[in-house]
């Protein structure tokens, strides 16, 4: 790969079986640092936690939405103040397309990280594609696509 | 004393800058910051004064694990991150 690619092959074939052993959950996780020296840190989707505790306030499941908490937040968050901040947060979306949500798009600007957001489209036999987002005004752009892959 | 510190999506919505307690516990912490700060309890804290699901707290690293009292103790010294749990469609 050139230097300019924002996620290594090994790290994107590694986030498809990620998704693939989720699926029909959402997977997510983040990359700590920038390709090809960066660090891939899948995390636990917290989403059908919080929808057990309260349904009402969360009413999202594991299936179309995905929450990451725990020690593996505390890093993500530390990162932005560390010389190896987090470039890319992923997730999956099972059966409806790697595109950038509203949803998605409130909670990314809730958050304001400076990371690009990484989203692959997971079927119930194949990894389609994923497509990576950046922050544009109030919205987020595609800045690449990924073809998907056999895993 | 401990440290109390707000990650940036909190400090976006209501002024908390990094605060420095003489407390035992996490309650009596977020107490304290919350007396000069009372907007942001809410954020933090349902009506009950639990932790809302969607908010963590660490203390020296290590999430709490009293949710719902805050009773973890603390240490002179230690530092306490308030942070909002990351989540997406």
């Amino acid at each position: 790969m050139s230097g300019d690619e924002p996620i290594t092959r090994e790290h994107l074939l590694a986030i498809y079986r990620q998704a693939r052993a989720e699926f029909p959950k959402e997977c997510c996780g983040y990359l700590l640092g920038r390709a090809p020296d960066a660090e891939l840190v899948p995390c636990e989707n917290r989403q059908d936690k919080l929808h057990a505790l309260d349904p009402e306030a969360h009413p999202r499941t594991g299936e179309n939405g995905y929450n990451i908490g725990g020690k593996q937040l505390l890093t993500l968050v530390r990162s932005f103040e560390s010389e190896r901040p987090a470039s890319i947060i992923y997730h999956s979306h099972p059966k409806v397309g790697a595109y950038f949500s509203a949803e998605d798009t409130r909670a990314a600007i809730a958050a304001g990280y400076p990371v690009d957001y990484l989203v692959v489209d997971v079927q119930e036999d194949a990894i389609v594609e994923a497509k990576l987002f950046r922050q544009d005004g109030e919205g987020y752009v595609e800045i690449a696509r990924f073809d998907g892959a056999a895993v | 004393m401990a440290t109390v510190v707000f990650t940036q999506n909190l400090r976006r919505h209501v002024a908390c800058p990094p605060e420095a307690v003489d407390a035992a516990t996490v309650a009596q912490a977020l107490a304290i910051v919350f007396a000069s700060n009372p907007r942001l309890r809410g954020y933090v804290l349902d009506d009950q004064g639990a932790l809302r699901h969607h908010m963590m707290v660490f203390v020296d690293g290590e999430p709490i694990t009293d949710r719902r009292h805050l009773s973890d103790p603390i240490a002179p010294g230690s530092e306490l991150y308030v942070m909002q749990a990351l989540s997406g469609g």
